[in-house]
């Protein structure tokens, strides 16, 4: 066991110190940056398949029944779904 | 190393998501990671990215993390695992371009500083085996904690021990003589 004793001391030189700041802080930056492309990445797939769900409900409803009054209500979805894209987008 | 119960309060906190618990864990593992990747790889700046590479990934995956093995042991099996990706991708690139004698030179940014013959002799040594030894003989890591950090079984763990052990020896005495 005393060899094991004397690898571990001509190792010593490598052993990176108990407590590096530096490092801590630079790996934080990473996972921030990490975290940040991860929630924009979920947000982007949120609106986008918000935007298409009210897509395609409205090209459901305007073939079935093609009246002034489904014509409004298809336009007001979309808006509404564009504008919680847009919310979940800028919050990503 | 921190007490067991602070390191799971620590985890629990993070998998709530604080960052800040988070950068306690990473300061309090950091030498146990980096120390084995530095052992492993023989380049300093190369183990220091993986290891941010491992805490990165750690913790993108802490709710993944059950608990059975030491969250230092956890990384270190994340970033040991990277580390044999990043060498296969080198190896395909090297295969690829033909110039792996001068890229050789290029890549190794800062030699590690333990002995050359005990350099070479680590270097020699099998992945699997490097690793096991760099554990159990750098970091002095139990054989089981080494195995749960490897993904590898204990009894294959300890027989790279001992001839990884064996070989180092041999490289010693050979430099010193």
């Amino acid at each position: 066991m005393s060899d094991d004793h004397s690898f571990r001391a001509l190792w010593a030189a490598d052993e990176p110190p108990a407590r590096d700041p530096a490092f801590t802080a630079a790996t934080m930056l990473l996972v921030a940056e990490r975290r940040g492309r991860r929630q924009l990445m979920l947000g982007m797939m949120r609106s986008i398949g918000l935007a298409a769900g009210a897509g395609g409900a409205a090209a459901v409803l305007m073939l079935s029944s093609p009246d002034s009054w489904t014509l409004a209500s298809v336009a007001c979805a979309l808006a509404a779904a564009f504008w919680a894209g847009r919310r979940l987008f800028e919050r990503g | 190393m921190m007490p067991n119960d602070a390191e799971a309060r620590l985890i629990a906190q993070a998998r709530a998501g604080s960052a800040r618990a988070f950068s306690f864990l990473v300061d309090a593992c950091q030498q146990g990671v980096r120390g084995f990747l530095r052992r492993v790889c023989g380049d300093h700046a190369l183990a220091d990215d993986l290891a941010q590479e491992a805490f990165a990934v750690a913790w993108s995956r802490i709710r993944q993390f059950e608990g059975r093995s030491s969250f230092r042991s956890w990384v270190c099996g994340i970033g040991y695992r990277r580390f044999l990706e990043d060498r296969r991708a080198d190896r395909r690139r090297r295969t690829r371009e033909t110039l792996w004698a001068s890229e050789q030179e290029a890549t190794v940014s800062a030699p590690d500083p333990a002995p050359p013959a005990l350099r070479a002799a680590l270097a020699a040594l099998p992945e699997e085996q490097r690793a096991a030894v760099a554990l159990c003989l750098g970091a002095d890591w139990s054989h089981a904690e080494a195995a749960a950090a490897l993904g590898l079984p204990l009894g294959t763990v300890k027989s790279h021990v001992l001839r990884g052990r064996e070989r180092l020896r041999a490289a010693v005495g050979a430099g010193h003589e």
